[in-house]
């Protein structure tokens, strides 16, 4: 199973496979099972937020850094000195309590949220597999930030424009985008329905007709509330993300309602510190005014919609560099098909298809065969046997593979033990002990493949008592019959 | 003169091969579904038998059950037909005439299957009544019981069998001295 040697990557839970076993978490998305298809390709993803970080210290030389633009109108916004330019670096969007206008005042004091980079992180900005920092979700994938969002936030006309741009279509005044998008990520929204804002649903369906998949988050209040009232998680032909926590439930912030497409591991660690490792964690200029809790002072857990969205865009970057063939339309077909189905305990209000799993199967899945060592037709009552498993990914055996052994009937066969992890011929084996009469079915299951066999346990005749009684007729006979031999 | 002109081990190649084909074939996936109908028969003959006794038994297949809990289930192993055939083997293979052979098979096969149905009738009387013995009643006792029996019979016959073999003889002689 492939996975990234970045030090920070085991603390990435959101990007396991979908489990409970060692190295797996119900919230995954199956990244590593994805990975050992392709660990992607040049797609360009635009994050349109508040801009990247080009200098941290795991995107700078990262080949997946593209230049984007800063499409901030407002300069005071924008808090770079200037209004539009083609530098998308994210300047910071701290704010002191009564420096934004009605509606966007902060509470208090706020430090910058490092939101962009810590989206573009996920999706794979910054290197992965450097040994350094944070994993992103493609490998290859090419970032283009497009800032939108600064001091107090942004205004709806500067992300529309920031969506066309993003497309390749045109934008007065500005320089038509060289390197257009596939996959548009916005992390972002406001509590207002699209049909408010008919500008945006026009900029999204321009976006859609160029064949850009616009991924967007559903939004975040608590309590949480039905998304169709939020923009642009209530607009038409976007590809809408609810919030999972690690647990593979809808989260407590996260909004829901039918307007949701899909739901992708947003975190919940409650607040502060208390869960660190419950959150999202990827690359930010510094947590420290935050909290680092227990990373690198350029890494932060971040709880969020804004955190699902990323892990749909990224797995959808991964995806149409396998496929570019994949129109918007058939790329939320499919984001929908694979997505693992979420119980009304998992999801008590609509979240989607259901839990994003990033991996699509096809002709490279792995293969798990199961032989009992010995096999038999039919056992006794007392025997053992192995059972022994072969884990083959397009026939190359697996070694470090988690199987995991059972038996629909424990009172006719019991397993010990019931994991091993695979050698490096990729197998692994457990004991059958039989104990009952009957019949058993052990199943042996990796990376969500399974295999089965059947025991058969027969009764077989105690035939003591007749060898008994052939062995003494045999004596008396042989005795009597003794120098008598038959007239001819 | 030829090995299995010798009596004795032309009888001892007989048993050996009657007994490799019992090994081979009784075993519950050959004959378990074939030797089922037996199984319930016996199973019916011996709730009837129970009953004459005055013991309450209920009966589903080949399971036989008391009101107070205790079950036990026929096998087809339990039917006596593996003493029976082995008795018509031993006397099959052992010298006699033709008419003595019969004979003793029609007597001694439904006496070995008369003590097999007083051995289920027993086992489940001990069962209900004396559950801790019966293990031993049934691997041990009833073991022994049928196997002196078994041995018993044959003997008999074969003492019989030559006796009157014998009797033939002198009778023969007695007329060519005459």
């Amino acid at each position: 199973m492939k996975t990234p040697n970045d030090p920070l990557y085991p603390k990435q839970w959101h990007y396991f496979n979908n489990g409970t076993g060692s190295g797996e978490s119900p919230g995954g998305i199956d990244l590593p099972k994805a990975w050992d298809m392709s660990t992607g390709g040049n797609v360009v993803v635009a994050v349109i937020d508040t801009g990247v970080l080009p200098n941290h210290e795991d995107i700078t030389g990262s080949p997946n850094f593209i230049p984007g633009y800063d499409m901030i109108s407002d300069a005071a916004t924008a808090n770079d000195g200037s209004g539009r330019d083609n530098d998308a670096t994210d300047a910071g969007d701290a704010v002191k309590k009564g420096e934004c206008f009605f509606g966007m005042e902060p509470d208090k004091d706020e430090p910058s949220s490092w939101h962009g980079p810590h989206v573009a992180g996920t999706i794979g900005v910054g290197k992965t597999n450097n040994s350094l920092g944070v994993a992103g979700i493609n490998w290859s994938v090419k970032v283009q930030a497009v800032r939108v969002l600064g001091k107090c936030g942004g205004t709806t006309s500067d992300i529309n424009d920031g969506i066309r741009w993003a497309a390749g279509l045109s934008v007065p005044g500005v320089p038509t985008n060289p390197t257009p998008a596939k996959v548009i990520n916005m992390s972002l929204g406001g509590k207002q329905p699209c049909s408010q804002s008919p500008a945006t649903q026009q900029a999204i369906n321009d976006a859609v007709n160029a064949g850009v998949a616009v991924v967007v988050a559903a939004g975040n209040a608590l309590p949480s509330e039905d998304a169709s009232g939020y923009n642009p998680a209530s607009c038409n032909n976007v590809i809408i993300v609810a919030a999972g926590d690690p647990q593979g439930k809808l989260a407590p912030y996260s909004n829901w309602g039918n307007v949701v497409e899909i739901m992708a591991p947003g975190g919940w660690t409650e607040s502060g510190c208390p869960k660190p490792e419950n959150g999202v964690l990827s690359m930010v200029q510094t947590a420290a005014d935050r909290g680092n809790c227990g990373v690198p002072t350029a890494y932060a857990f971040y709880n969020g919609t804004s955190m699902a969205t990323p892990h749909v865009a990224g797995v959808a970057a991964l995806w149409l560099a396998q496929d570019p063939s994949l129109t918007p339309k058939t790329l939320l077909a499919e984001l929908q098909k694979t997505a693992r189905p979420r119980t009304s305990t998992e999801c008590s209000k609509p979240c989607g298809a259901g839990l994003l799993s990033a991996f699509r199967g096809g002709p490279t899945k792995i293969d798990v065969s199961l032989a009992f060592d010995p096999d038999k037709s039919a056992y006794q009552l007392g025997e053992t046997t192995k059972a022994r498993v072969s884990v083959r990914l397009s026939g190359v055996p697996q070694a470090g593979k988690t199987v995991q052994f059972s038996s629909d009937n424990t009172s006719v066969a019991s397993i010990s033990p019931s994991s091993a992890v695979t050698n490096t011929q990729g197998q692994a084996e457990t004991v059958v002990s039989i104990s009952g009469m009957g019949q058993a079915v052990i199943t042996a299951g990796a990376d969500g493949v399974k295999a089965q066999k059947s025991v058969t346990v027969q009764k077989v005749p105690d035939l003591s008592w007749f060898a008994f009684m052939m062995l003494l007729a045999s004596i008396i006979g042989f005795g009597l019959l003794r120098n008598r031999t038959l007239s001819v | 003169m030829s090995i299995l002109k010798q009596l004795n081990l032309r009888f001892v190649f007989i048993m050996l091969a009657y007994g490799g084909v019992v090994f081979l074939v009784y075993r519950d996936e050959v004959l378990g579904s074939f030797l089922a109908p037996l199984a319930e028969g016996t199973a019916l003959i011996t709730s009837e038998l129970i009953r004459q006794f005055g013991v309450e038994v209920l009966r589903d297949g080949a399971v036989l059950t008391h009101p107070n809990g205790f079950a036990y289930e026929i096998a087809y192993t339990c039917t006596g037909l593996l003493p029976g055939v082995t008795f018509f083997v031993c006397v099959l293979a052992f010298p006699g005439t033709v008419r003595n052979k019969w004979s003793g098979i029609a007597i001694g096969v439904p006496v070995l299957l008369a003590v097999n149905y007083l051995r289920l009738v027993n086992l489940f009387y001990i069962g209900v009544h004396f559950p801790g013995v019966f293990r031993l009643a049934h691997e041990v006792i009833w073991e022994g019981l049928l196997a002196v029996t078994f041995i018993g019979l044959w003997l008999s016959w074969i003492s019989w069998s030559n006796n009157r073999q014998n009797d033939k003889i002198d009778i023969l002689l007695k007329k060519g001295g005459e």
